[in-house]
């Protein structure tokens, strides 16, 4: 059954080609990557557990770039916080010269500011929205579930979630400003 | 130490991108629409690239709350549990001690009783969490690392030692294990394991061949049966229990009460199938059995009532809200 779900994945995975690397393109704004992101996809297809029915298997493979495009796009943007983050606290200049520095301890502080902050901005969210947020990303429950436990509709479970999201953007890119 | 400004259309660019993030994240399929929106400007990128850096920066800190350190779990030494386990530890024992004379092996039985949660750390340095009423036995030799899952729920960390694999058995389940994370529950006849991170093998007794499953991947099968089905979930739900909480989506009233039941001495009880098969979605925390049980009640037209030997589930005035 699981090999029947297979071989539909990877018809669609040939034919969605063009596509795929179109959304990857947009999304990453980077072709190489993009065509990265594809290859890898048919590894994690081949790899991975498949779910034994499958509905739509176009909406399951861009799920899938898409998740495997955050995950890209997330580990770079570390990267290059810590490579900024590395020249600016890890070396001092010595005439022309640059120096190494102690490291560790600083970035131990810097990691922990960043958790406070972090901290901070979830703090800040109004109580609705925190709830919404909790239980959508922390506890996976759908926007249709979280409207039934909290007894509002679902167009006001997403108004909350985007405002959620929007407060913990705003709040961490003012806390970034901060430090540099 | 300038705080860079946000203008209007920058702000309202946020709020879009923030709107994708919400409907995305949840399962909503508008794959071209929001292909078209990203090509519409680059900028949009990198509002939706903020987005999902704050949303996952807040999650990874959420999903950080350890629960409290609980004490060590009670450690029975074999012959200790052998005086007063009886047949279980025998048969338990048979199944998992394969005595190798030119290695020492360690055994040891950890449990929980009914209400009770576990942090044990093992001497690999693997850590097992013990939910209510478990019952686990762990044998460490210098090949292999094995673990029987008697009965209960276990999240297991397993710490990377490929010359060493990790194998949890539970029924006729074996789940074999690299480095991972991943949570095996064995209640009324089912076997569910769930992957955090990493990937584990499961295969049934008998069987050769295994199935693979990811971070996110749920196992689902009834004991004694060939079929299982793997559904993605989010592997947040399956460890809750972590955190003192259950998570419900869609289940019907007789899978709580079974599932809520494991935490008590006494049952939860439902004789009207009307009542049985409502649905339920949502988070109990679990406390002491009255509070929990009517928590639940609040959030669906059922009434609690409550003898010395079960806790009853009745139909009841609908909530008011």
């Amino acid at each position: 059954m699981t090999e029947a779900v297979l071989g539909v994945l990877v018809t669609e995975y040939l034919a969605m080609r063009e596509v795929l690397l179109r959304f990857l393109t947009a999304r990453l704004g980077d072709v190489a990557a993009a065509d990265d992101i594809y290859q890898e996809l048919f590894v994690r297809l081949k790899g991975g557990a498949l779910p034994a029915d499958l509905t739509n298997p176009r909406g399951y493979l861009f799920r899938m770039a898409y998740n495997l495009a955050n995950e890209f796009s997330r580990a770079r943007r570390r990267q290059d916080a810590r490579d900024a983050h590395w020249t600016e606290t890890t070396t001092q200049k010595v005439g022309t010269d640059t120096i190494a520095d102690s490291t560790a301890a600083d970035d131990a502080l810097a990691s922990k500011e960043r958790l406070t902050a972090v901290m901070k901005a979830l703090d800040s969210l109004p109580t609705k929205s925190r709830e919404v947020f909790v239980m959508c990303r922390v506890q996976g429950l759908s926007h249709r579930q979280i409207a039934d436990v909290m007894g509002i509709s679902t167009k006001t479970v997403e108004k909350h979630m985007t405002a959620a999201l929007k407060h913990l953007t705003l709040f961490l890119r003012s806390t970034e400003g901060e430090r540099h | 130490m300038s705080i860079p400004t946000t203008t209007a259309s920058e702000t309202e660019r946020l709020q879009t991108a923030a709107g994708w993030h919400a409907r995305l994240e949840t399962g909503a399929d508008e794959w071209e629409a929001f292909t078209v929106w990203l090509e519409a400007d680059p900028r949009n990128r990198i509002a939706f690239d903020a987005v999902d850096a704050a949303a996952s920066e807040a999650v990874d800190l959420l999903s950080l709350t350890a629960p409290t350190p609980p004490p060590a779990a009670r450690r029975f030494s074999t012959r200790a549990f052998l005086g007063i386990g009886g047949i279980a530890a025998a048969v338990l024992l048979t199944i998992v001690v394969r005595p190798d004379i030119f290695q020492p092996e360690k055994h040891e039985i950890l449990a929980t009783a009914a209400g009770e949660r576990r942090d044990v750390t093992l001497s690999d340095g693997s850590t097992v969490h013990l939910n209510t009423n478990t019952q686990v036995a762990v044998t460490m030799s210098r090949g292999t690392r094995n673990v029987h899952l008697e009965k209960g729920e276990a999240l297991f960390e397993v710490t990377r030692d490929p010359s060493r694999p990790f194998h949890v058995a539970a029924g006729d389940r074996d789940v074999r294990v690299v480095g991972t994370a991943f949570n095996v529950l064995r209640h009324n006849g089912r076997i569910t394991v769930t992957v955090e991170r990493g990937t584990v093998d499961v295969s049934a007794d008998g069987v050769r061949t295994s199935v693979r499953l990811g971070a996110g991947d749920q196992y689902a099968a009834r004991e004694g049966a060939r079929t299982y089905q793997v559904a993605k979930i989010d592997p947040t739900i399956a460890a809750a229990w972590r955190d003192g909480r259950a998570i419900f989506t869609n289940a019907t009233l007789s899978e709580v009460a079974s599932d809520l039941s494991r935490y008590y001495g006494k049952p939860i009880v439902i004789r009207d199938a009307e009542v049985a098969a409502m649905r339920f979605s949502g988070i109990l925390k679990i406390e002491d059995q009255l509070t929990t049980v009517r928590r639940l009640a609040a959030l669906l037209p059922v009434v609690v009532a409550e003898n010395g030997d079960e806790v009853r589930l009745e139909r009841g005035a609908p909530p008011s809200k």
